[in-house]
């Protein structure tokens, strides 16, 4: 799956505009997906229904998690 | 035929007793099997991709009711949305962005591994999660869990409780390992990346070192490394598939917690799970 980098509201639109377009139930899916903040920046996967203009990545940036 | 993946024949009218007859008072428990006669719910929730409607999914007799859900489906795919908890507490675990649901059926195909109904946690994206703790504390656990690993990495396929801010945690990975943030419990004995498995934990209290124990398909795993310590006591949610931005990549079904000891009975239900999935 590749995932749009942009700004925290371009990634809270683009969910918004997949999210009203596919009709979820409303009930147990709400949404297409979550923001993903990775160290100051700003993610969202990315549906092939729905073409963006802003800047794909083929994978998210692996950061050192302490488990 | 009901039975046959247990290898118990019931006499007639006589009701087979499941895993939760047996050894009940699980805190939360979800499978794609009946896992107590008297559940009366659905097993999980599933969207179908081709108009994103959804339906629960029940069973039919003991068996999860894969007629139905192939028919709902279609030939597209489906998405676990909700996992109903077979236990009497109701700790559904549940994904509502449609991007992070696991997947049950493939091109209209249920996801299997030997012949059983599984389902597909991609290492990248999926996961479920509870509404709110089970509030384990210090408290001792008992957990039995069916997969198939994809990978054997640090992946969290159990996080009893867990956080979006990593070192907060109860995680179980595929390493074999326990993992709850700077204190670590590791062993040398991955789950196969070819057959279903059974991990078994039973954690007793105090320091991690002397208060838990691991079993690999029944037989006991060493430890071979980690930082003793206690756990940690949030009451966050459990998550399946996650911790952090660590991801199961596997199948996953059976998934049976216990707030309790179950020393007891360890051998028993790690027989019974064994027979169940034909894990050897």
């Amino acid at each position: 799956m590749e995932y749009l980098k942009a700004t925290k509201k371009q990634c809270e639109d683009y969910n918004s505009i997949v999210s009203v377009a596919e009709k979820y139930d409303g009930i147990s899916t709400t949404q297409w997906a979550e923001v993903i903040e990775i160290e100051g920046l700003f993610y969202i996967p990315f549906n092939e229904k729905y073409p963006s203009e802003l800047t794909k990545v083929r994978e998210l940036p692996i950061v050192d998690v302490d488990i | 035929m009901i039975g046959t993946k247990l290898g118990i024949y019931s006499q007639k009218g006589a009701e087979i007793p499941l895993l939760l007859d047996l050894f009940p008072n699980a805190e939360s428990a979800y499978a794609l099997d009946k896992l107590r006669n008297a559940y009366t719910g659905s097993c999980i929730r599933v969207r179908r991709s081709s108009d994103n409607a959804e339906l629960d999914i029940g069973f039919v007799g003991n068996n999860f009711d894969t007629a139905s859900l192939l028919t709902f489906v279609g030939a597209g795919n489906g998405f676990v949305s909700k996992r109903y908890d077979q236990s009497a507490n109701s700790f559904d675990l549940l994904q509502a962005s449609a991007a992070n649901q696991p997947q049950i059926v493939s091109s209209g195909s249920i996801v299997t591994e030997s012949g059983y109904s599984m389902i597909d946690y991609d290492g990248a994206n999926s996961s479920m999660e509870t509404a709110s703790g089970l509030n384990f504390g210090t408290s001792s656990r008992s957990v039995f869990i069916v997969q198939k690993s994809d990978a054997t990495g640090n992946g969290s396929r159990l996080a009893l409780n867990s956080s979006y801010t990593p070192s907060n945690a109860w995680i179980i990975t595929p390493e074999i390992a326990i993992r709850t943030g700077s204190t670590t419990w590791v062993t040398s004995t991955p789950t196969s990346t070819t057959n279903i498995s059974l991990i078994s934990n039973i954690y007793l209290g105090g320091n991690l070192f002397a208060g838990n124990s691991m079993w690999l398909d029944g037989d006991v795993v060493s430890r071979t490394s980690g930082t003793d310590g206690t756990p940690n006591t949030l009451n966050t949610p459990m998550f399946e598939g996650l911790h952090g931005a660590l991801y199961f990549n596997g199948k996953a079904d059976l998934t049976v917690v216990y707030k309790s000891d179950q020393t007891a009975n360890l051998t028993a239900i790690n027989n019974f799970i064994k027979t169940k999935y034909g894990i050897s």
